[in-house]
């Protein structure tokens, strides 16, 4: 018995029942092209940002964040460049990721009674830094002195608890120029403004120094243990300047561009398992906002897509079994002709198998010339976080096909079980 | 045993949740070729049932039928309606979305794929002209449909013709002439075959009565 053939005739015989069934797989069809074209798309997109978006990781020495920037709580950056390089011979990412330190931060203190501030023409009058800040009268008050190689990059004035009020910001082209940024306190207790000129004395040396001062930045006052701590009492340096004169070269904090923020994670296994103390218990802080947003966006679509397209396939696969079913149910008497002609089971089974299938090769043949349609006509239009279909190869691809063609042919393939356990059960002597 | 089907106690039930019919209970026969055989009974005396043994539609309970000294179940039972058995049936059983050649065409490809038959030829032989045999057996008549369906069975080169009564649904004019169709194919073609019928008229028109 020739299946296809029996096949093609019934279905000649069944006009409506052909239509109806190539019907169902072009929409099935269509929708399962554009769910997987989409699916593609995303995909590719989320590799383009993984390839694109830089990332940014903070590391923090593990001591208070602006504690003394003692040997074995702070780091330099030749620690940190020796890591980096170290890790080039484990993991090529790193090396080729061209990582670059966009910000570097240092602390130091000075003491108040070592520290005088003063204005040309006010020659030993001593800093008056935030009232009420000292602990006990016997604390010496003192301010901390923070170099940077951007403040504008430095996470305060990132997150706004710094504002600049006048003045400009310290960059990375202020090399070792004596440039100071002062905050409000310090410049309102003083009478000082941009352009005013102050002497800094670090502990540690002798002579104090002369800075211009370049900005002003307001600042949260609170009250805290240590005068140190308040924000009132900071001054700002440009890192070269502050290695200079301060005499140190150790940091504790410096913040990281990775060339492709989903490496970060490499960077961190890699920061831990480092065999220097320093960066081993270092805080880690990343700021891949940007990349987390798009590509949490994305993973979001991904999932949504994968659940669609399974409903689908679900879907389609109920629909395709009650049809069997039906067919069983209502064809006993010609599956009884075919059987007592000496037909085999596998016969009727192949004969339903290609019934269904050929209405679904050309329901897809359908769905591609519709989904063709449906680009010319509205590819242009769509947009959805950056994704856009350029070419109609994006969604019309082999791999899309062969994945239609594929679960197409699986949902058959499953929905024929039924004919399947029927028949064999049906009449086993036959 | 040559030319022979036999029945040795042959004995069927149908079973049920509650309870057990039996319908042929130790039945011994023997068919030869070149005869009708025709089988009579009350309604349940099993006429139905022994046909559908013979054809190796059921298997049965216990004994065994031979054809021609070998157990058909040994030969498998799809295997021996597929090459030696045609049936004939009171609703003629003929595939409804087919024309007259492409049923006769698709018994054929059944039996065997590589046979080679003119089915016009076969049907014509029967009294089916080409220009019916084209048509949807749906648009034929009782008589012609009833044709068809013989002409399934030996198209196929079938040994043993089982028809389960032929004439059940015709005139009886048209149903003489089916008969004598069916003995044709006995008496000149040397086959087996088997009728059951309610028609005393058939009945006696056989070679060998058989009452169940």
């Amino acid at each position: 018995m020739k299946v296809w053939k029996t096949a093609w005739i019934r279905m000649k015989s069944r006009p409506g029942n052909t239509i109806l069934l190539t019907g169902v797989f072009v929409v099935l069809s269509v929708f399962l092209l554009l769910l997987v074209g989409f699916y593609g798309l995303v995909e590719k997109k989320q590799v383009e940002y993984e390839k694109t978006i830089p990332g940014e990781v903070v590391i923090r020495s593990e001591e208070t964040s602006y504690g003394k920037a003692q040997k074995g709580y702070a780091f330099s950056e030749s620690d940190l460049l020796r890591l980096m390089n170290d890790d080039q011979k484990h993991n090529d990412r790193i090396q080729n990721d061209r990582n670059l330190i966009i910000n570097k931060v240092a602390v130091v203190f000075g003491y108040a009674d070592s520290f005088t501030v003063k204005k040309e023409e006010e020659m030993g009058v001593t800093i008056q830094i935030a009232n009420g800040t000292y602990h006990s009268k016997e604390e010496i008050p003192d301010i901390s002195i923070m170099g940077v190689l951007d403040s504008e990059k430095y996470n305060w004035f990132h997150n706004h608890i710094y504002e600049l009020t006048d003045g400009e910001q310290i960059t990375d082209a202020d090399g070792d120029s004596k440039v100071a940024l002062i905050s409000l306190g310090i410049a309102q207790r003083n009478q000082l403004v941009v352009g005013s000129k102050i002497r800094l004395k670090v502990e540690g040396t002798t002579d104090p120094i002369e800075f211009t001062v370049k900005g002003i930045f307001s600042a949260v006052e609170k009250n805290v243990n240590a005068s140190r701590s308040n924000h009132e009492n900071r001054i700002i340096l440009p890192i070269e300047t502050f290695e200079k004169y301060g005499g140190t070269d150790q940091l504790c904090e410096v913040v990281v561009q990775l060339n492709k923020a989903a490496n970060t994670d490499n960077f961190l296994a890699e920061m831990k398992n480092s065999n220097q103390d320093v960066f081993k218990h270092a805080k880690i802080i990343t700021n891949n906002y940007d990349y987390v947003k798009k590509s949490s966006i994305l993973s979001g679509m991904q999932q949504y897509l994968k659940i669609t397209i399974g409903t689908l396939f679900v879907s389609a696969l109920f629909i395709i079994e009650l049809y069997l079913i039906y067919q069983n149910m209502t064809r006993k008497r010609e599956f009884f002709i075919f059987l007592s002609r000496g037909a085999k089971k596998i016969q009727l089974v192949g004969e339903l198998f290609v019934e269904v299938y050929i209405p679904c090769l050309v329901g897809m043949l359908a769905s591609i010339c519709l989904c063709l349609i449906l680009y010319y006509g509205f590819g242009n239009f769509f947009s959805y976080q950056d994704i856009q279909i350029h070419s109609f190869t994006e969604i019309l691809n082999m791999q899309n096909l062969c994945f239609l063609l594929g679960s197409e042919t699986i949902i058959i393939i499953l929905g024929n079980l039924v004919t399947f356990i029927y028949l064999l059960n049906k009449n086993s002597k036959w | 045993m040559d030319n022979v089907i036999t029945v040795k106690d042959l004995s069927f039930c149908y079973k049920s949740k509650k309870e057990k019919n039996i319908v042929l209970e130790k039945r011994n026969m023997i068919f030869q070729r070149g005869n009708v055989y025709g089988i009579t009974g009350r309604s349940g005396a099993g006429k139905t049932t022994l046909l559908s043994l013979l054809g190796g539609l059921e298997k049965p309970d216990s004994g065994e039928i031979s054809y021609e000294g070998k157990n058909i179940e040994s030969i498998g039972f799809r295997k021996y309606r597929s090459k030696y058995v045609g049936f004939v049936f009171q609703n003629f059983n003929l595939l409804d979305y087919m024309t007259a050649a492409q049923n006769v065409r698709t018994s054929i490809e059944i039996a065997n794929p590589k046979q080679k038959e003119d089915v016009y030829e076969i049907l014509e032989s029967l009294g089916i002209t080409k220009e019916k045999a084209d048509r949807n057996v749906n648009c034929l008549s009782g008589g012609e449909q009833q044709r068809v369906a013989i002409a399934c069975a030996i198209a196929k080169e079938a040994e043993v013709i089982l028809a389960d009564e032929p004439t059940g649904n015709l005139d009886s004019q048209t149903a003489m002439e089916i008969f004598n169709v069916l003995k044709e194919i006995a008496h000149k073609k040397n086959k087996y075959v088997i009728v059951i019928t309610h028609s005393p008229e058939i009945a006696k028109l056989c070679d060998i009565e058989m009452k169940l």
